[in-house]
């Protein structure tokens, strides 16, 4: 009796640590699991290896690109675009957004306009970008600016017209000016949203710069992955989208730790705490 | 002429069935320092006229005055507060507090005293550093009560402000507010009649939409009281006068 006891003691100490092992660990067994099937589908040739190389040909050869500084160059050169053309698209669309929001005129005379815009994807853009900015940088950053201009003015007004307004007829009733209440009502308001903007907004510069860098540039992610298509270089194609991948991720971590800090005054249950599954106590 | 006066105020908004008269020739007169409170039926513009007297809506025809100045904006001589808190989430208690002295340019180190200050006086100078969502409910609305009585404001408009609290809570607040808002002008609006007759100087009952003043009641002995016999019969009085009200407007 007291053996299974002990046994019953044991599981239930083994499946606490499981639970809290299981968010990381599951993470990495996952893409474990994808790469070696991954590795063994192009090994065993089930699709021809020149249009799917194996996983570690694709490491190998990132790390080559690595060791020759080609690939930093290029990462370098495409974050300097991405960089630009979102803080650029960021800079107008924040408060071009926060303006339609609050003044319905002004969001009547350009809804059609931003309708009629939003939709057109960046590749659209880039005879009009040649013809208007030539080669080179300019207009990689324009094609990344008005891929991601519109989705941020959209965001933006959306975000303003659902701030409290209640809040704000406190603070005028505090005595708050109309633009005392933009700066301190509606901006810290806003702030979470504008942050999730910015996460939204550079996942789409990334995504855009393919686009941008098919414009005449010698430099860059996607100029790297162009060209590897061009020559049939596969695994050259894959280390890019991995890289943008990682560098996708690595800017969301940071931002969510941003967001941390700058809101830490949020709080309550948030939805997926409601569905969480619960542990009975041991 | 009286301290605030309602004189003709009518307000009439577009509805997607067509127009809807919310009030209709309402007039009114308040002394300084008098706390009337203002009762009435869902619907009845209640809040429509509060909103009119803070500056926040502007009537289709006739008007405000404080101490015969038109009222045509909002401003800190006219402090409101509302049925919930409405804290600004991402400013602790003091901060709050000091939210309409910033707005007033006072300087940071003052505005952080004279909050503290009036934090304390609500009992809560333990909680100046807490987030909103940290503060219970009747905490939260202390600290809306302190946010407005730290502008010292000429008029104190409060549209409903107990109404979401426990009746032990209300009660305790109750009193704190006929303590902090002696000797001040209070337009209060309430949807209990016990809780109008506990605190008013005089009892106004606006009629069943479109609002217009149909009773005014002046309420004898200093607020606020305890419930006496007298007082239990005036409760059912003016019960009995919103339930005519009730019965006429739906005949």
């Amino acid at each position: 009796m007291s053996t299974l006891r002990s046994m019953m003691g044991a599981w239930s100490r083994l499946r606490h640590i499981h639970v809290r092992w299981r968010p990381w660990g599951s993470r990495w067994v996952l893409l474990l699991a994808l790469a070696m099937v991954w590795e063994l589908v192009s090994r065993l040739a089930l699709v021809d290896p020149l249009l799917l190389p194996p996983f570690t040909g694709v490491l190998s050869r990132g790390w080559e690109l690595s060791l020759s500084g080609r690939l930093a160059g290029d990462l370098l050169a495409s974050a300097w675009r991405v960089l630009l053309g979102f803080a650029l698209a960021a800079l107008l669309a924040n408060p071009v957004g926060i303006a339609l929001g609050l003044y319905p005129a002004i969001e009547d005379l350009m809804s059609t306009l931003l309708s009629v815009l939003r939709p057109l994807s960046p590749p659209a853009w880039i005879p009009l970008a040649i013809l208007w900015f030539g080669i080179g940088d300019a207009p990689a950053v324009f094609i990344i600016f008005v891929g991601t201009f519109f989705s941020l003015v959209i965001g933006t007004l959306a975000a303003t017209k659902a701030v409290d307004s209640q809040l704000i007829k406190v603070a005028l009733t505090m005595g708050a000016s109309r633009w005392q209440s933009v700066c301190h009502v509606i901006l810290p308001s806003l702030l979470p949203a504008l942050i999730t903007q910015v996460r939204l907004g550079l996942g789409l510069a990334w995504m855009c710069v393919i686009a941008a860098e098919m414009v005449a540039v010698r430099r860059g992610i996607g100029f790297l992955m162009i060209e590897a298509r061009n020559l049939f270089r596969t695994e050259d194609v894959i280390v890019g989208m991995i890289t943008i991948g990682l560098v996708g991720l690595c800017t969301d971590r940071l931002l969510i730790g941003v967001e941390r800090v700058l809101c830490r005054w949020r709080a309550g249950l948030a939805p997926s705490q409601l569905y969480v599954r619960r542990e009975r106590s041991p | 002429m009286s301290y605030l006066e309602l004189i003709g105020v009518c307000k009439r908004y577009h509805a997607v069935d067509g127009e809807v008269v919310a009030l209709h020739d309402v007039n009114l007169s308040i002394e300084r320092g008098e706390f009337v409170v203002l009762l009435g039926h869902s619907g009845c513009g209640k809040s429509t006229l509060l909103q009119i007297v803070a500056g926040l809506e502007l009537a289709s025809a006739g008007g405000a005055q404080l101490d015969s100045r038109p009222i045509t904006h909002c401003s800190a001589e006219r402090a409101m507060i509302f049925q919930d808190p409405n804290l600004f989430p991402w400013l602790t208690a003091v901060e709050n507090v000091a939210f309409g002295l910033r707005m007033a340019g006072y300087p940071p180190g003052e505005r952080r005293r004279m909050a503290q200050q009036a934090l304390a006086r609500m009992s809560l100078g333990a909680a100046t550093s807490l987030y909103p969502h940290e503060l219970s409910g009747g905490m939260q609305q202390r600290v809306a009560l302190a946010r407005a009585l730290v502008l010292d404001p000429a008029v104190l408009l409060m549209d409903e402000p107990l109404a979401s609290l426990d009746a032990l809570l209300r009660s305790r607040l109750q009193h704190e507010i006929r303590a902090r808002c002696a000797g001040r002008t209070v337009l209060f609006v309430t949807h209990s009649i016990r809780e109008a007759i506990v605190l008013a100087d005089r009892v106004v009952i606006l009629s069943p939409r479109p609002g217009h003043v149909q009773h005014d009641i002046v309420v004898e002995g200093t607020p606020p009281r305890s419930l006496t016999p007298a007082l239990v019969h005036l409760e059912q009085e003016i019960e009995s006068l919103m339930l005519q009200q009730e019965v006429s407007s739906l005949s």
